[in-house]
């Protein structure tokens, strides 16, 4: 009957997982999508964010808010997290996925 | 579920059924160190304590057998016969589990000559009579005669500890297929295995049950045999006697002498150090806490005694001791600060903490009140999804207790309220239909939810800051999920068009690489059929198998990539199973999916991946191909919205970025640095030349370690994408680490 071990090392497994590589990089992600959405939100730009997959950010918009968008998400996943180096995107604009991913 | 105690019922537990439920479900190693054996005690106690939470009783009340016979063993010859032997390990824990009730001040009680069923009945009737609610909580099904809407109600024990359907009039005819108080007569053509009844020959539960919505009962049955069909009228007309002897075995006695009334039975008047004591004395510290937990939270009514000195550990979750007050206005409960909620369908409940209200609401309502206050639920991101579908704007969470529960234990895969009420409150679980809640009504089961939800939040809040994970949760994890479902919402624009044209396009090329196969092999043959496969390719064909299994030779996707060059069928094959694959998955698929607005909404899953990663489904476009030219061609068919264009954004070199800052070696941060293409910085460091002196096969090798590493590749894997000898890629990591000497001790 003793579980009381199950929930503290699953936790300290968490901690563990979060600290290595693949699980900083799942953060890394999902904070740039919390600042992105955030953001795109609060300025209130019609461009919505739509789709994540693998390490890929969709987002839409209308052509008159290119510029402001595109500064929005390379700030949001830029500065997603602040590590000893640079983290760097690249952005590509399409008129579809395909074209878009350059 | 309210706060006048009049609403809470009265809970009659069968004594015996239950013990024997408990010790079947429980291994006997669960014993005191003197090796005692107690799992029917722990399993009655665990039945207990989620009880009390799930039926907030006025008052408990057991019923046990006692020994000696009953009135019932001169109606039968050999009444309860064919039970099994009772196991040994099981008869001292009919007294334990007596002793733990009188410790709790729950009356048990008996009476010589008649069975614990005619008690309850008895108890049943009584509360019926005085307009009580009433649960009568049994694993014996001769108890469903009992029950009578609105009092009575039987909990019924499917198995194990935790298992249970409760039945009202409805949920006893669903069941059944007769009304409750007519039970016995179905019960008396059926038999009972378990009373060592039979029953009538070639009449089971569903013919008794046409029969008796046909005929009042024993004698109107009887006197229209003649309308049965052969085989059924002369069963029944053989067996009458011992159908109706059944009949009246089966009936319940609804009128026991008892030196027992109802008016007095209350909850509570324990000696909390008798209880420690009674728990200590058999080693079980859990449920002495659990326990505690109970008599604190007032669930068990007042008593006696403050807690002893604590054995208690100090991670005892703290949870509000009350149900809350449903008020009508629900006004100031949805401008409370960060309000708890509930909901199924349209109807919600909301609860506000600080003043212990809730009140129960249309959907839309919560919805329009999120617009100014911070929502506390369990997994909030569907209801994010319906806000933006009724395109209402809400603020983000307070607080989702799946997320915490899954940050807290990202191995268990369940998140739902019940399974995480259980995991970390103790709750039962209430999985399958029909279920506790199945009779009640949906507004009872949200106020149920609500209350558990604020528990579970106070709960795991703690837990959270202890393991110091605040930081994830807060800034990460929580706020995703209100963007998850803005984007579920939302969906993507896609070419319906194109993918038709696509999945034509796999259908074809499927179908001519079908024809060209068998063209190859000579004859017809079904090439998705591993069978036919073998018997063409290593028979026939006399191909070199590599792998044997328990059907001949394995032609899965390793073995036939190993003889791809020996034969031009292997390679069409392969090709075969590729666009067949597709075919599966993102042909027919993906065009159902599209929505009558023209967009996929996939549903997105923050609490799958242990890695943390997020997963989609309904399509999953995670799978989509990323380097090949099909997955190219189906990006095509995915679009922004009329008029707009679309922005795709990426990391470059994230895991190496990561590796670099994870193990600080100064080599990779400063080939960071540089700003300059990092691979060949790294690969002049690695085989140390000058930067521009690299070819560009040592730059491919050097990349491919740089990411053979960050996913924990060793020299094996690494040998085989570069296509080089396990030696090779074994110097080349050897030179990397030589480059990069930090490196070695981070991964090491």
């Amino acid at each position: 009957m003793a579980t009381a071990t199950g929930p503290q090392r699953q936790a300290a497994e968490r901690q563990a997982m979060n600290s290595g590589i693949q699980g900083l990089a799942a953060d890394i992600f999902k904070s740039a999508l919390v600042r992105l959405d955030r953001t795109l939100r609060s300025e209130q730009l019609q461009a919505r964010l739509i789709l994540q997959v693998h390490d890929e950010v969709l987002v839409e918009a209308p052509p008159q808010e290119k510029t402001a968008v595109e500064a929005v998400m390379r700030d949001a996943l830029t500065n997603a997290a602040h590590l000893s180096v640079p983290l760097e995107v690249t952005l590509h604009w399409g008129e579809n996925w395909a074209a878009a991913k350059g | 579920m309210a706060d006048d105690p009049d609403q809470r019922p009265l809970v009659l537990l069968d004594g015996m059924s239950l013990a024997f439920r408990a010790f079947f479900a429980l291994p006997t190693d669960i014993a005191t160190s003197e090796g005692l054996v107690t799992n029917a005690l722990h399993g009655f106690a665990a039945m207990l304590i989620s009880l009390v939470r799930s039926q907030n009783p006025r008052a408990l009340v057991t019923a046990f057998d006692l020994s000696g016979g009953t009135f019932r063993d001169a109606m039968t010859e050999d009444y309860k016969g064919g039970r099994a032997e009772t196991p040994p390990e099981i008869g001292h824990q009919f007294d334990l589990i007596r002793g733990l009730c009188e410790v709790l001040h729950i009356p048990v009680l008996g009476v010589t000559g008649f069975e614990a069923d005619d008690v309850l009945a008895t108890l049943a009737t009584w509360g019926r009579d005085e307009k009580m609610p009433v649960v009568v909580v049994t694993g014996d099904r001769d108890a469903f005669q009992l029950v009578e809407d609105p009092y009575v109600k039987v909990l019924y024990n499917r198995r194990g500890v935790s298992d249970y359907s409760l039945y009202d009039e409805s949920g006893i005819f669903e069941r059944c297929g007769i009304e409750a108080s007519r039970y016995p007569l179905l019960a008396a053509l059926r038999g009972d295995t378990s009373d060592n009844l039979p029953g009538v020959p070639g009449v089971g539960e569903k013919t008794a049950a046409k029969l008796f919505a046909t005929y009042h009962d024993m004698d109107d049955l009887f006197a229209h045999l003649g309308d049965l069909t052969p085989k059924l009228r002369e069963n029944l007309a053989t067996y009458e006697q011992r159908a109706r002897n059944n009949e009246q075995v089966m009936l319940l006695v609804r009128d026991v002498p008892l030196e027992f009334t109802l008016d007095t039975v209350t909850l509570g008047g324990w000696d909390r150090g008798e209880v420690d004591a009674f728990f200590d004395r058999f080693e079980m510290n859990q449920m002495r806490t659990r326990f505690a937990q109970l008599m604190k939270e007032g669930l068990l009514g007042t008593g006696a005694g403050a807690a002893s000195p604590s054995k208690v550990p100090a991670t005892t979750p703290k949870a509000p001791a009350k149900m809350a007050t449903v008020v009508a206005s629900p006004a100031s409960v949805l401008s409370s600060a960060s309000p708890v909620i509930a909901y199924r369908n349209d109807r919600a409940a909301v609860l506000d903490g600080a003043t212990n209200t809730v009140a129960l609401v249309d959907l839309d309502v919560l919805i329009e009140a999120l617009a100014t206050v911070a929502p506390c639920g369990h997994d909030l991101k569907e209801l994010y999804r319906i806000g933006a579908e009724r395109d209402r704007v809400m603020k983000e969470p307070a607080d989702d207790t799946a997320i915490m529960a899954f940050l807290l234990d990202a191995n268990s895969g369940r998140y739902e309220l019940g399974d995480v009420a259980h995991r970390f409150l103790d709750e039962p679980i209430v999985t399958s239909a029909p279920s506790l809640f199945d009779s009640t009504s949906s507004d009872d089961t949200l106020l149920y939810e609500v209350a558990l939800i604020a528990r579970l939040r106070e709960h795991l809040r703690a837990e959270i800051a202890t393991w110091e994970l605040g930081h994830v949760y807060e800034q990460i994890e929580l706020p995703l999920v209100m963007v998850l479902g803005l984007m579920e919402a939302r969906g993507i624009a896609v070419d319906a068009t194109l993918l038709r044209t696509i999945a034509k396009e796999f259908t074809e090329e499927v179908a001519s690489l079908d024809r060209e196969i068998q063209k190859v092999a000579g004859h017809d043959f079904k090439v998705n059929s591993p069978q036919q496969l073998q018997v063409v390719l290593f028979d026939e064909m006399g191909l070199k198998a590599v792998k044997k299994i328990k059907s001949g030779y394995s032609t899965d996707a390793s073995s036939l990539e190993a003889i791809q060059d020996e034969h031009v069928i292997i390679p069409l094959i392969l090709r075969y199973r590729e666009v067949e694959k597709l075919r599966g998955t993102y042909g027919a698929p993906l065009i159902d999916a599209v929505k009558p607005d023209g967009r996929i909404h996939a549903t997105f899953h923050q609490m799958v991946a242990r890695t943390g990663r997020l997963s989609s489904d309904g399509p999953n476009l995670h799978n989509i191909p990323v380097r090949s030219q099909e997955g190219r061609r189906l990006r095509y068919a995915f679009r922004p919205s009329e008029g707009w264009e679309l922005a795709v954004s990426d990391y470059n070199q994230i895991e190496l970025r990561i590796l670099a800052h994870l193990s600080q070696d100064s080599g990779l941060l400063s080939a960071f640095a540089s700003g300059e293409d990092v691979h060949r910085t790294i690969a002049g460091s690695v085989f140390g030349v000058p930067s521009d002196e690299i070819t560009p096969e040592q730059r491919e090798q050097a990349k491919a370690v740089s990411y053979g590493l960050a996913y924990g590749m060793e020299a094996y894997g690494l040998s085989q994408r570069l296509g080089v000898p396990v030696s090779f890629a074994k110097e080349v990591m050897d030179k990397y680490f030589t480059g990069f000497p930090s490196l070695r001790s981070y991964m090491d």
